[in-house]
């Protein structure tokens, strides 16, 4: 437990709070949610603050804080499918094509260039006009724009690994391909992945809730934050705090999001440095714009 | 000095012929059912016989080497296609878009560089002061607001509660300042928490305290000595933060019912129109391949550094 905490420290507290909060609501939401999050009632619609409905209603009548619980469920869930499904495919391209190098590599990484050069929601936004909103087609979407990024990243730990003495001398020794792949490159490339997908998190989140914010991502039942706040936006006026909470809950935990890739980027740094070395190297990697 | 651009040149033009070959692929190879869809938006009732009349119109049965070369042909030369939805012709159509677009854009650029240069410049003046850590929180929450929070903040505090600013559309200066607020004031504040750092390390140099020793005012040695060596810092965080800006129009446009290229890709993957689709990511991707290509060159004439070959 010490030991645990003593990593939390590290990394810092306030970030594994608050993701480890959002996770936990998350994971338990359709037990601790007051109402049914879908149940109308146009007789209580945009009601304020009450101790039936702690944060109010929405047009239809909805509970809000129900609303708002489940929606932590549907961001989390949709962030880690695609980082899940970014990673696996991204990460295997990278690795190919770190390790087989020449033309392959090539023309892999121009591919991926090309992936990098337009912003993520413009290659997300175009692949769901073509094949129509919706949960799932949001899902293939966000993979094939967030690809790009993985394999990059995994592309150059490989490269930078593969030709290292205890690569090459596994390669004498007669080990088989898939076995260098994936019992000694893939772990290494996976770690800085890691890092890399837990301050990624904090901008897929951002964009799960702007394409739903266009009617493009989660579709209505389900309840999502940025679908809740476009909801609200005709009654703006009447009331202001069905857009303002739905867009708190998602800057806090982005912000979270973000703490924490800081936090795991500077936990990687060399063991046993003062807290002086600590800021300096976060003075590097902001400049670098690694945090 | 002139090979490298050349060569970055090279790379550019590589880029934009596999953007072209990606817009393709998407529209072209992936969906089975273009013509399905093309009849489905041209009568209410599909029969097979429609079908294969667009199959045949739009040249769908041929390889797809030669369809490709018609495609880019046909791009090359300007004719961009009609429509699916409206059947007004493509190209016209985003020319007539891009005014507005490119407005939203140049006010936001204004907003994000006033903001990040200045307020850099202050938090240097006096570091630890107010402003300094004002521009720090500011950055730090503002990357994590979603856009279309920010917007709807803006206005409700300008359009709703003092009603002084025009919450929609697009007529006059007035029009423009919320939306170029809604899409410059976390650009900028990101740009002047890099300046800030990167100005930081430069004012810690010998020179500097060897001018202040001599007596210069710290202003001075900041616009003078310190500046310079940043700038490369400032251009390559501001290439970054505009090309998303261009990304964050494309939320910001429908929220103030701009009337622009971004709302039009919107309204296009709303409604499936893959001929508008094509052409607005075609378009879109050659503008972030020439900014980028634009930005490595500013930093190659201000940077000395980045001249010397890599691996020397």
């Amino acid at each position: 437990m010490s030991t645990l905490f003593r990593i939390a420290r590290r990394i810092g507290l306030p970030a594994v709070f608050l993701i480890g909060f959002f996770v936990f609501v998350g994971a338990t939401a359709p037990w601790i949610v007051p109402h049914d999050p879908t149940s109308q009632d146009l007789m209580a619609s945009n009601e304020s603050f009450s101790l039936e409905h702690p944060l109010g209603t929405d047009h239809l009548g909805r509970d809000t804080m129900s609303r708002l619980i489940m929606g932590a469920r549907t961001t989390l869930v949709a962030v880690a499918t695609v980082i899940l499904f970014a990673m696996c495919v991204g990460g295997l391209i990278g690795t190919l094509s770190g390790y087989v190098g020449g033309l392959v590599d090539e023309a892999l990484m121009r591919f991926v260039d090309f992936g990098l050069s337009v912003p993520s929601m413009i290659v997300a936004l175009a692949v769901i006009g073509v094949f129509g909103p919706g949960y799932w087609n949001m899902i293939l979407a966000l993979t094939i724009a967030w690809v790009p990024s993985y394999a990059r990243l995994s592309r150059a730990t490989v490269a930078a690994t593969v030709h290292q003495p205890h690569i090459e001398s596994l390669w004498v020794l007669g080990a088989s391909h898939p076995r260098i792949i994936f019992r000694h490159l893939a772990p290494t490339a996976l770690s800085a992945i890691l890092v890399y997908a837990s301050a990624d998190a904090g901008v897929l989140a951002l964009t799960i809730a702007t394409l739903s914010f266009l009617g493009l991502g989660v579709q209505p039942p389900m309840a999502e934050w940025g679908q809740m706040l476009v909801d609200a936006l005709p009654y703006l006026e009447e009331s202001p705090r069905q857009v303002i909470l739905p867009g708190l809950a998602l800057t806090i935990m982005v912000i979270g999001f973000n703490l924490l890739g800081e936090g795991l980027a500077l936990y990687r740094a060399p063991r046993a440095i003062g807290a002086k070395a600590l800021e300096r190297r976060r003075q590097l990697l902001l400049r670098e714009g690694e945090i | 000095m002139l090979k490298l651009v050349y060569k970055r040149f090279i790379g550019a033009m590589m880029l934009i012929v596999i953007a072209s070959v990606f817009c393709f692929l998407l529209i072209a190879a992936f969906p089975g059912n273009v013509a399905l869809v093309i009849a489905e938006q041209r009568s209410a009732t599909v029969s097979i016989e429609i079908v294969h009349q667009v199959e045949e119109e739009y040249g769908l049965k041929d390889p797809i080497l030669v369809r490709y070369g018609r495609w880019l042909g046909d791009t090359l030369r300007g004719d961009l296609g009609r429509s699916l939805r409206t059947g007004e012709p493509v190209g016209p159509a985003l020319l007539r878009r891009a005014a507005p677009t490119f407005v939203l854009i140049l006010a936001g650029a204004t907003v994000a560089l006033t903001i990040g240069l200045g307020f850099s410049l202050l938090g240097a003046l006096w570091p630890g002061g107010m402003v300094d850590r004002g521009v720090r929180a500011l950055a730090l929450v503002g990357a994590s607001m979603p856009k279309f929070f920010i917007a709807a903040l803006l206005v409700y505090a300008f359009g709703v509660l003092l009603k002084v600013l025009p919450t929609y559309g697009f007529d006059g200066p007035s029009s423009w300042i919320l939306p170029a607020l809604a899409i410059g004031i976390v650009p900028g504040a990101l740009i002047s928490r890099v300046t800030r750092v990167a100005l930081e390390s430069a004012m810690s140099r010998p020179y500097v305290t060897t001018a202040l020793a001599k007596g210069m005012s710290r202003g001075r040695i900041l616009v003078r000595d310190a500046v310079p060596n940043v700038l490369p810092v400032v251009v390559n965080a501001f290439g970054i933060h505009f090309a998303f800006m261009v990304q964050a129009a494309i939320v910001i446009e429908p929220i103030f019912a701009w009337p622009g290229v971004a709302s039009y890709f919107v309204e296009a993957a709303r409604f499936r129109d893959y001929q508008v689709l094509q052409s607005s990511l075609l378009l879109f991707s050659m503008f972030f391949i020439l900014v980028n290509f634009v930005v490595d060159l500013i930093v190659l004439t201000i940077d000395p550094k980045q001249r010397r070959p890599r691996s020397a």
